[in-house]
């Protein structure tokens, strides 16, 4: 099923990555690293801090080219990504449901708001997101990220700045809206990831 | 008790000026503003004294929001390509440094005098709304444009979750200084141009007849529809910002 949905082929996107190189200012942060994903599989990548994480979900979603190395995509090269960042990089201006419709403008303003309220409460919906704390962008994020009109989810530390019970509602969320879409996750808390394979750096 | 202390001054102002104006005793060299508001009010029974004003104000808005809009599009241009901003340099460059006076005369050549305020004013709006709107797109966020890209937004979302918020203290601030400009730079055309229904050829003729309260009285009406047109525009791109969320704590 895709965010609207409908279980669709295209929407499990496998992943196949060769050989990948990359070094900044040089420094080597990726060497000759390989790993492959499924079609509809959750995957959290998995190492100590610095190692890369970060860096192979930027190269996935195209942000970063490798020195070295391919990343190939099938059926296809995901239009749109629904991604969250290590930042927020939310509009700020925006409320919580202006967010939303940002990043896929055919969603239903009511269908945007039930699926926050299930993680935010519904009073701070309707606020300029510069107004809410931290954790509750963070949630922002999450939801935006998983109601994104894309075959492919990205999340970078998701459950930043969560507390216990916060993360485990994200958590569940996410398991619950990823509707079969592939998953890549980084997280250095994977208590309550269940069903994901682990691949290490 | 600042609203009061502002009306002291300007008594105190106008107290000077009239003193000086005694002093100097000579309407034609100096006209105080008892003799300027006397001026002002005969010439406002005149119904030719307000076709002339709707002239002047109808060029020189048309004339502000022609450059501002040329600006902001060749502005977005210029960000996409910097083929094209490195062309549009030289013409930005000797835009903002050429004196209106020059402007009016190569205009008048080749335009007439009908429309020679509303091209300067456009030519003088130009370079400032462009070169405002560049370094506010300029300024974009990197992390946010990488955002738009992951999740494809595109066009009015674009502009709205990304560019507004960006350019929104540009335009202010590029706006604000942009209006008083059009407004004396579009008077100026006019004097030196002549078109027959315009404030300045009025201000022209009144200095051709040594009326120099009538000229003081037209430069008044000058300044308050330079500051009205200014308060309208600065109230309505207010609006447009609270209406998209750009202001505000």
């Amino acid at each position: 099923m895709d965010s609207r949905g409908n279980d669709r082929e295209e929407n499990r996107i496998a992943i196949a990555a060769e050989g990948l190189r990359v070094s900044f200012e040089g420094t080597t942060v990726l060497s000759d690293f390989s790993f492959s994903v499924d079609g509809g599989e959750c995957v959290l990548l998995e190492g100590p801090s610095g190692i890369g994480k970060t860096t192979v979900l930027k190269l996935v979603a195209g942000l970063e080219k490798p020195d070295a190395g391919t990343i190939t995509f099938r059926p296809q090269t995901p239009s749109s990504i629904g991604m969250v960042f290590q930042e927020d990089r939310l509009a700020e201006h925006l409320s919580a449901v202006e967010n939303l419709l940002l990043v896929n403008p055919s969603l239903q303003k009511e269908k945007a708001r039930t699926t926050l309220a299930e993680l935010l409460p519904a009073e701070e919906l309707d606020k300029p997101v510069r107004l809410l704390s931290g954790g509750e962008k963070r949630r922002v994020c999450i939801v935006r990220a998983l109601l994104a009109d894309a075959p492919l989810l990205l999340l970078d530390e998701p459950f930043t700045g969560l507390d216990e019970k916060n993360h485990a509602l994200a958590a569940d969320f996410i398991l619950r809206r990823r509707a079969g879409r592939t998953l890549i996750l980084t997280s250095h808390d994977k208590t309550y990831l269940t069903g994901f394979r682990e691949i290490k750096l | 008790m600042q609203k009061g202390k502002t009306i002291i001054i300007l008594c105190l102002w106008l107290l000077i000026w009239e003193a000086l104006a005694r002093l100097v005793h000579n309407t034609i060299l100096l006209a105080g503003p008892i003799d300027t508001f006397h001026a002002l009010l005969s010439m406002l029974q005149t119904p030719e004294t307000y076709t002339s004003i709707l002239a002047t104000l109808l060029r020189i808005a048309g004339g502000f929001f022609l450059g501002a809009c040329v600006g902001v599009l060749l502005a977005t241009v210029s960000y996409r390509s910097k083929t094209i901003e490195q062309i549009l340099y030289p013409f930005v460059q000797v835009v903002k440094s050429i004196p209106v006076a020059s402007f009016v005369i190569i205009v008048l050549i080749w335009a007439g005098s009908k429309i020679v305020s509303l091209i300067i004013c456009a030519l003088v709006v130009f370079p400032i709304l462009y070169l405002n709107t560049l370094a506010g797109l300029k300024a974009t966020d990197g992390k946010m444009l990488e955002m738009a890209r992951v999740f494809r937004i595109r066009g009015k979302e674009l502009r709205r979750g990304i560019f507004y918020p960006q350019l929104f203290p540009f335009w202010k601030s590029a706006c604000a200084l942009a209006l008083g400009m059009a407004w004396k730079s579009g008077v100026a055309a006019e004097v030196i141009g002549q078109p027959l229904l315009s404030m300045g050829n009025k201000m022209y003729r009144a200095k051709i007849y040594l009326d120099t309260a009538q000229v003081f009285g037209w430069t008044a009406l000058v300044i308050l529809l330079s500051w009205l047109f200014e308060k309208a525009v600065l109230f309505a791109l207010q609006k447009w910002g609270e209406k998209n969320g750009l202001t505000g704590e």
